[in-house]
C-alpha cells in the first residue's frame, strides 16, 4: 500500500503510534490469502480515525479480557464490531479480531467496506418497510374499528325497520296500504343491499394487507358452481341460460370472498341480459395462473364507460338502482391475492369480465 | 477520572441513536437512521464532585436481523432499556434484552425509557402495562429525544446510581 504522509496527517499519525504502542502492537495489513504483512507507515483511512481511537482506547481495553482469553487459546477466535464511527461527512465501519501469530498477540481493526454499507442500505430499507408496514396495520385496526360502529349503527335501525313493515304485512291491512307496505319493503331490501355492497367495499379496502398474506386456497370451479346454482331460478325466471364450465384448480384466495367476485359479475350479467341470451363462467388455467371467464352475448359495456368499470362508483346506464361498487370490490379482492382483473368484449360482442389468480404450489 | 461503559437497547427504530445524539449533541432529525453494530459516543459528566466519562454504547435494535451479541453487553455498569410508546411490541423487546443483561452482566442499574412521549396520543403502551412494569421493581420514565423531555435526567441518574457505593 502506498501512503504519502502529509503533513496534516503526520499528528495524528504519531497518536496512532502512541495507541498502537499502548497495545503493544504494530500496524498490519491483513491480505487476501490470510496473511498479515507489517506495514511501515499505517494506511491513510487509519491515520484519519486515529483521534477517534485515541478517545475510544478505553473501548478497545473493555474488551481486551475477551481477546485474551482468544489469545490464550479458552474460546474460538472472535470478530468483534461492526463499529460504526461518524466520520466528517460520513460514516466508516470496523471490525476488530484478536489473532495469534507466531505467538505474537495482534489486535487486526479492519476497515468494512462497500459491501457492508450496501448491507447497512439493504437493512435500512428492510426496517424502513417494517416501520411501513406497523403504521398500516395500526391505521387498519383504526378502520376495523370504525367499520364494526358503521355497521352496527345502519344495520341496527334497518333491522328494526324490517321487523316492523313485516308485522304491519300480517295485520290485514286495507289494499292500498299493502301497496304502500311494498314499496316501503322493497326500498329497505334496497337499502340494505346497499350498504352491505359499501360494506363489503370497506372491508376489502381494509383486509388487503392481510389478504396479501392469506394461505388459504379456493377452487375457482367450485365456486362457479356455487354461484350457478344461487342465480339459476332468477336466470329461469328471466329467460336467460346459464353455463359452468372448466377444471377444478386451487388458487390462492378465501372461496367465500370468490363466491362474492363471481356473484356480483354474474349478477351484473343478469341486469342487463334479454330474455332468450346466456351468460357462462368459464375456468380455466395457464402456466402458473387461474383464468376465469364471465362472458355473455349481451349488449356488451359502452366503449366510453369500460375505462372506469373498476373504479369505485362507476354505473352504467344499466345501474339498476345499484351503487357501482361491485366491480371496485372485485378488482380490490383478486388483487389482494395476486391476481389481475379486466373487461373486453366476448367473440359474440358481449360483455366478457375475466380475472386471474396465482395457482397454488 | 471514573469511565462508566452504559449500553442503549432496544427494538429498532425505537429512537436510541436519536437519544445520544440529543444528550451528546444536543441534536435531533426526524429521519429514521438505522444502526449497524454499534455507535460509541462519550460524555464527561460531573457526579456530585467526581467526574465520569460515560462511554455511551449505541446498540443496534433487536429484530428478527439482528440480536445483539454478548460481547457488546459485557462490561456494562448501567443500561437504558429504550421502548417506542407509539409500538407496543417494542415493550416485549425491552423485556427480552432486560433479561439478556441480567444473565450477561447480572444486577446494574437500568432505567426503561418509554420514549416518543412527544406523540403521546398515538400510543399503543398502556400505563396499566407500564405499572406492571413498575411493580416488578423497574424505573420507567418518560422521555422524547425530539423535546429533549427527561434526556438529560436519565443519563444523570444512571450515572449517578452507577456511582452509588
Amino acid at each position: 500500500m502506498t501512503h504519502r504522509r502529509s503533513s496534516e496527517l503526520a499528528d495524528d499519525v504519531h497518536l496512532l503510534e502512541a495507541t498502537l504502542g499502548l497495545l503493544n502492537s504494530v500496524p498490519m495489513e491483513l491480505e487476501n490469502d490470510g496473511t498479515l504483512v507489517p506495514l511501515t507507515e499505517p494506511p491513510e483511512w487509519l491515520c484519519a480515525l486515529t483521534p477517534w481511537c485515541l478517545d475510544n482506547f478505553a473501548l478497545i481495553e473493555s474488551v481486551l479480557p475477551d481477546f485474551e482469553d482468544v489469545w490464550a487459546g479458552k474460546v474460538e477466535p472472535m470478530t468483534f464490531g461492526p463499529w460504526e464511527h461518524e466520520m466528517a461527512d460520513e460514516s466508516v465501519f470496523l471490525e476488530v479480531r484478536p489473532l495469534l501469530c507466531n505467538g505474537c498477540r495482534v489486535i487486526v481493526l479492519s476497515h468494512l467496506g462497500e459491501e457492508y454499507r450496501r448491507q447497512e442500505d439493504r437493512m435500512q430499507r428492510a426496517r424502513e418497510n417494517l416501520l411501513v408496514h406497523d403504521a398500516l396495520r395500526r391505521e387498519i385496526e383504526k378502520k376495523e374499528f370504525l367499520l364494526h360502529t358503521i355497521v352496527h349503527d345502519l344495520i341496527q335501525p334497518l333491522t328494526t325497520l324490517k321487523g316492523v313493515l313485516d308485522f304491519l304485512g300480517l295485520q290485514g291491512l286495507p289494499e292500498g296500504s299493502q301497496e304502500l307496505l311494498q314499496i316501503g319493503s322493497r326500498a329497505t331490501q334496497r337499502q340494505e343491499t346497499m350498504i352491505t355492497q359499501i360494506l363489503e367495499v370497506f372491508e376489502a379496502e381494509i383486509n388487503t394487507l392481510n389478504e396479501r398474506q392469506t394461505q388459504d386456497t379456493a377452487d375457482p370451479k367450485a365456486a362457479a358452481q356455487t354461484v350457478t346454482t344461487q342465480f339459476r331460478p332468477a336466470f329461469l325466471a328471466k329467460g336467460v341460460e346459464l353455463f359452468c364450465q372448466g377444471e377444478s384448480l386451487r388458487v390462492r384466495g378465501d372461496e367465500q370472498k370468490l363466491e362474492r367476485v363471481l356473484s356480483n359479475l354474474v349478477d351484473n350479467g343478469l341486469r342487463v341480459l334479454d330474455p332468450g341470451k346466456s351468460l357462462t363462467i368459464r375456468v380455466s388455467s395457464e402456466q402458473d395462473w387461474a383464468q376465469i371467464e364471465v362472458f355473455d352475448d349481451g349488449p356488451g359495456v359502452e366503449p366510453e364507460f369500460s375505462r372506469h368499470l373498476f373504479k369505485g362508483m362507476a354505473k352504467g346506464r344499466q345501474g339498476g338502482g345499484k351503487i357501482g361498487l361491485g366491480l371496485y370490490f372485485c378488482k380490490l379482492t383478486v388483487e389482494a391475492w395476486g391476481g389481475q382483473i379486466a373487461y373486453r368484449t366476448s367473440e359474440t360482442g358481449g360483455a366478457c369480465f375475466f380475472f386471474r389468480l396465482p395457482l397454488a404450489a | 477520572m471514573v469511565s462508566k461503559k452504559i449500553c442503549l437497547l432496544g427494538s429498532f427504530a425505537v429512537g436510541k441513536t436519536s437519544l445520544v445524539s440529543r444528550y451528546v449533541k444536543s441534536l435531533f432529525s426526524e429521519e429514521y437512521h438505522t444502526t449497524l453494530g454499534v455507535k460509541v459516543d462519550k460524555k464527561e459528566v460531573d457526579v456530585q464532585g467526581t467526574t465520569v466519562k460515560l462511554m455511551i454504547w449505541d446498540i443496534a435494535g433487536k429484530d428478527e436481523f439482528f440480536d445483539p451479541p454478548i460481547s457488546f453487553l459485557k462490561g456494562s455498569s448501567g443500561y437504558l432499556l429504550v421502548v417506542d410508546g407509539t409500538r407496543g411490541g417494542t415493550l416485549d423487546v425491552a423485556q427480552t434484552l432486560h433479561q439478556t443483561m441480567l444473565e450477561t452482566v447480572g444486577k446494574v442499574p437500568f432505567i426503561v425509557l418509554v420514549n416518543k412521549s412527544d406523540l403521546v396520543e398515538e400510543w399503543e403502551v398502556r400505563d396499566d402495562q407500564l405499572e406492571a412494569l413498575r411493580q416488578t421493581g423497574s424505573r420507567v420514565l418518560m422521555t422524547s429525544a425530539k423535546t429533549g423531555e427527561n434526556v438529560e435526567a436519565v443519563f444523570s441518574q444512571l450515572a449517578e446510581e452507577m456511582l452509588a457505593p
